[in-house]
């Protein structure tokens, strides 16, 4: 019988006994206690009735309104504080940024604070240089029975980040269901292998993600030595940055904006009582993919729903609560 | 249910090792030649700190396999060049509903280090660098980053034949790296089991 030197059989103890430790810590990480903050707020628009003759105009859209009663309503039964609903001829492009410009001042310094932008209405994209918009309730114009863009009342992903970065918290959170939105996506340093038009694939597909990485590693780690982009907003967008998003009639709601939704009390993938942008995204974009897509690719009408990158994660929804 | 596995899976290996300490029948010491080559596989697991500038450090768990080839010249372990597969998972959450995303990727490392005896086992220090790509947990956004990894490692004194090749050996670590992520960075740092089999040795006369 041989038995190991005594300063062996120390460092071997010693060894289980850290990974003992080790173990333990990272569980404990897991299982921390956490109530619901109060500083989270949330600034909530649905364009449905642009100008013109009535509500049912070709232009107009169906369920938006919908979106964002329904929004605001989950957000309030989550513990976020709807400190503006704007809905169709009140969300011009100026109450748009008022709203935004209040919710900076609602939140002052507290850096700790969580801000929400939500909107569901037209976008569109310029061709020729990829910028995308929001189109507010005043980026239509209506007179003499003819409807016209107002595109000095559009809103630019920069415009929209300049506004965003007045509010002085750094867990800020733009959830846009809006054709083209993918184009207020940043990419944090990641490159985002989801194509920006599903029904033509441009850019890639979703696979061998591993095996691209590798073979691109010298653009991806230029791509992530330059993250870009304000880190504390984490957008999340119903289509890519070449891709329409649409209304669903079957649902009432806006195709997206329906499963995002239905992620607050579905959506909770790792069990732990909350539903974190990450969550939220990939629960949407798995019924879009199975329910929507399915249905809707044939007719070029498929979407799939993009995030931006960056290390961050910010709860969104705790069904306990 | 990860956590779960990765835990169990190394309280299961841990537990397989342990009676080894006592009095297992006639082990064989490990010999080793001047020079020789190895391969050898581990598996760890172990926490995952992340921080970025003006956010808090949280932990997360974190496992990882990997495959390496090394080559020794006497107690100079001229190189060690790995290929791993790690997870690591979503952060725990400060108490502003804050985390840190989950990631998961591949691996490529080059090491270097030395080979000390320590009582009747040898410790061997290894450090170097790796690059990584890796795909945030249920996205589609994929990057890349670089780190510098450290490799504490115990070579326990058995020796097992495998496939024909004598002096096959197990192997303890404490595995480390540091990452530098596009806006955070992560340390890692676990416990790892291995084994090897040399593919070649030659002793000097």
């Amino acid at each position: 019988m041989r038995r190991l030197p005594r300063n062996a059989s120390r460092l071997a103890g010693a060894f289980l006994t850290l990974a003992a430790v080790l173990l333990l810590a990272s569980a404990n990480a897991c299982t921390a206690n956490i109530t619901m903050p109060s500083n989270r707020y949330a600034v909530v628009i649905g364009v449905q009735d642009y100008p013109g003759i009535d509500t049912k105009d070709w232009y107009d859209l169906s369920y938006t309104e919908n979106d964002a009663n329904e929004m605001a309503s989950l957000l309030a039964s989550n513990g976020w504080t709807v400190a503006k609903k704007l809905l169709s001829a009140a969300a011009t492009q100026d109450a748009i940024k008022s709203a935004i410009d209040d919710l900076a001042v609602l939140i002052g310094t507290d850096s700790e604070a969580t801000a929400l932008v939500y909107y569901s209405g037209h976008g569109d994209v310029d061709a020729v240089s990829g910028t995308g918009y929001l189109i507010p309730y005043d980026g239509i114009s209506f007179s003499d029975n003819t409807m016209s863009f107002d595109k000095t009342k559009w809103v630019t992903p920069a415009a929209m980040s300049l506004w965003l970065g007045q509010v002085g918290c750094k867990n800020k959170l733009l959830v846009l269901d809006s054709c083209y939105s993918g184009s207020f996506v940043e990419a944090g340093g990641s490159i985002d292998i989801s194509p920006q038009d599903s029904n033509t694939y441009t850019g890639t597909k979703e696979k061998d993600v591993l095996a691209t990485a590798f073979a691109n590693f010298a653009g991806l780690l230029a791509a992530s030595l330059d993250a870009g982009g304000d880190p504390s907003v984490t957008a999340i967008t119903a289509s890519g940055s070449e891709e329409l998003s649409y209304d669903d009639s079957s649902t009432q709601n806006g195709a997206f904006t329906y499963y995002f939704l239905e992620s607050a009390t579905k959506g909770d993938s790792d069990g732990d009582g909350f539903v974190t942008a990450t969550e939220a995204l990939a629960y949407a974009k798995a019924k879009l993919k199975a329910n929507w897509n399915m249905k809707n690719s044939y007719l070029g009408q498929a979407l799939l729903p993009h995030i931006s990158g960056g290390a961050g994660n910010l709860v969104l929804f705790a069904p306990g609560t | 249910m990860r956590l779960k596995l990765t835990i169990g899976l190394f309280f299961a290996l841990s537990a397989a090792l342990v009676p080894s300490f006592g009095a297992q029948a006639a082990p064989r010491l490990a010999q080793g030649g001047d020079r020789e080559i190895r391969v050898s596989v581990s598996a760890s697991g172990g926490i995952a700190p992340s921080f970025e500038s003006d956010r808090p450090l949280l932990l997360a768990p974190s496992w990882d396999w990997a495959a390496s080839l090394s080559f020794r010249s006497r107690d100079w372990i001229v190189v060690r060049a790995g290929l791993g597969n790690f997870w690591t998972g979503d952060s725990a959450y400060d108490s502003y509903l804050f985390s840190y995303r989950g990631f998961q990727g591949a691996t490529l490392s080059l090491e270097t280090g030395y080979r000390l005896p320590l009582g009747g086992l040898k410790l061997e220090l290894l450090a170097g660098a790796a690059l990584s790509v890796s795909k945030y947990t249920a996205t589609s956004l994929v990057t890349a980053f670089p780190s510098a990894v450290a490799d504490i490692r115990l070579i326990l004194p058995w020796a097992f034949t495998l496939f024909g090749a004598e002096d096959g050996r197990l192997e303890l670590g404490v595995p480390l790296a540091f990452e530098w992520r596009a806006s955070a960075a992560t340390i890692e740092a676990g416990l790892s089991l291995g084994a090897s089999i040399p593919l070649g040795k030659r002793s000097s006369k």
